[in-house]
């Protein structure tokens, strides 16, 4: 268990592993799990300009 | 299931196509190396990882650029390999060799310099599209309605310093359908379709558009595969527009998302690329 780093809202590890992106159900913002164990989430990095597909 | 060779998946961040393609790997039987672009150093002389292939999955251009060269450098097999990405990632050289290949694309023009931007519109004539070069998801494109509208974007484009921004890739304006095809193309096999729906005039998933499966035609399948093989083949989401005068493709994807893509036609696309990877690692 930890905490969205924007809202303080508890976020719960499970089936999450490192390096995947995800929307806090509370604050919508989009978060990256940067620790798998311990479990830690911090503000997924932001779109840069040559990123895409 | 056992697998003679080590996957390296080589990513920025984990998306559900990431996610989907460490569980298609899992599910056969095959070892993933996780790559981290942020974390990766790149010595001329290879050590410290152990994958056998590498699938590019980083969403950064210009690090899927070096690492893939680094790769090769290495001997190690990449999917899609650099030349396919360097190649799809520009739109001006992916432009010219759709040409070569006989492939139908909107009417283009490039132009070096903002003065000479302003003759390439003024030869595709109004309404024109006008694009950065290197650039993805829509950004800083620009339809443009007439000279006036084309004399500001041109003079902004050039306030914002970047070299890049000073080519000008200007395009026809293909009036379509608030829609857009892709056809997402794994080695020879078209293994999925889809309509993209927007009513903005730019229809990419990621700019919000929705999605809707589609069965493609004999004809759609080997205009998609013909556009894959002209790049060079591999894994490709070739985007096409039903214009007036017929289907041309207007981008090559060398990296696709295809999150949409699954949702809307229920195929298990990233266990088709993941196949794919397999087959090139037993070449």
């Amino acid at each position: 268990m930890t905490e969205c780093p924007e809202c303080g809202r508890a976020i719960e590890k499970k089936n999450l592993i490192e390096g995947e992106i995800f929307p806090c159900p509370d604050c919508g913002v989009e978060l990256e799990v940067t620790s798998a164990e311990p479990f830690r989430v911090d503000a997924a990095p932001h779109e840069e300009e040559d990123w895409g597909e | 299931m056992s697998s003679a060779f080590t996957l390296g998946l080589f990513y920025t961040v984990i998306r559900p196509e990431e996610k989907w393609i460490l569980e298609a790997a899992e599910a056969r039987g095959i070892p993933v190396e996780r790559l981290h672009d942020e974390e990766l150093t790149f010595p001329l002389v290879r050590n410290g990882f152990k994958a056998d292939i590498v699938l590019n999955r980083s969403v950064s251009h210009s690090r899927s650029l070096y690492a893939l060269r680094f790769f090769e450098h290495y001997g190690v097999p990449t999917v899609n390999p650099y030349e396919v990405v360097a190649l799809c990632g520009d739109k001006v050289l992916a432009s010219l060799r759709l040409a070569e290949a006989g492939v139908p694309t909107p009417r283009t023009v490039v132009a070096l310099t903002p003065e000479a931007a302003l003759k390439a519109l003024d030869e595709v004539g109004y309404p024109a599209v006008l694009k950065p070069p290197i650039g993805s998801w829509g950004r800083l494109m620009a339809k443009v309605d007439d000279r006036e509208e084309a004399e500001q974007i041109i003079e902004h484009k050039a306030a914002l310093g970047s070299p890049m921004h000073s080519i000008f890739y200007v395009q026809e304006y293909v009036p379509k359908p608030e829609r857009d095809v892709r056809v997402f193309v794994v080695g020879d096999e078209v293994v999925a379709a889809m309509y993209r729906y927007s009513s903005d005039w730019r229809t990419n998933a990621a700019r919000g558009g929705s999605a809707e499966a589609l069965s493609p035609s004999p004809e759609l399948e080997a205009l998609a595969r013909k556009a894959a093989q002209a790049v060079g083949g591999g894994v490709l989401a070739v985007d096409l527009m039903e214009g007036p005068d017929g289907l041309t493709v207007h981008e090559v994807n060398p990296t696709p998302e295809f999150k949409a893509l699954t949702a809307a036609t229920g195929i298990d696309v990233a266990g088709k690329v993941v196949d794919y990877v397999a087959e090139v690692a037993r070449r």
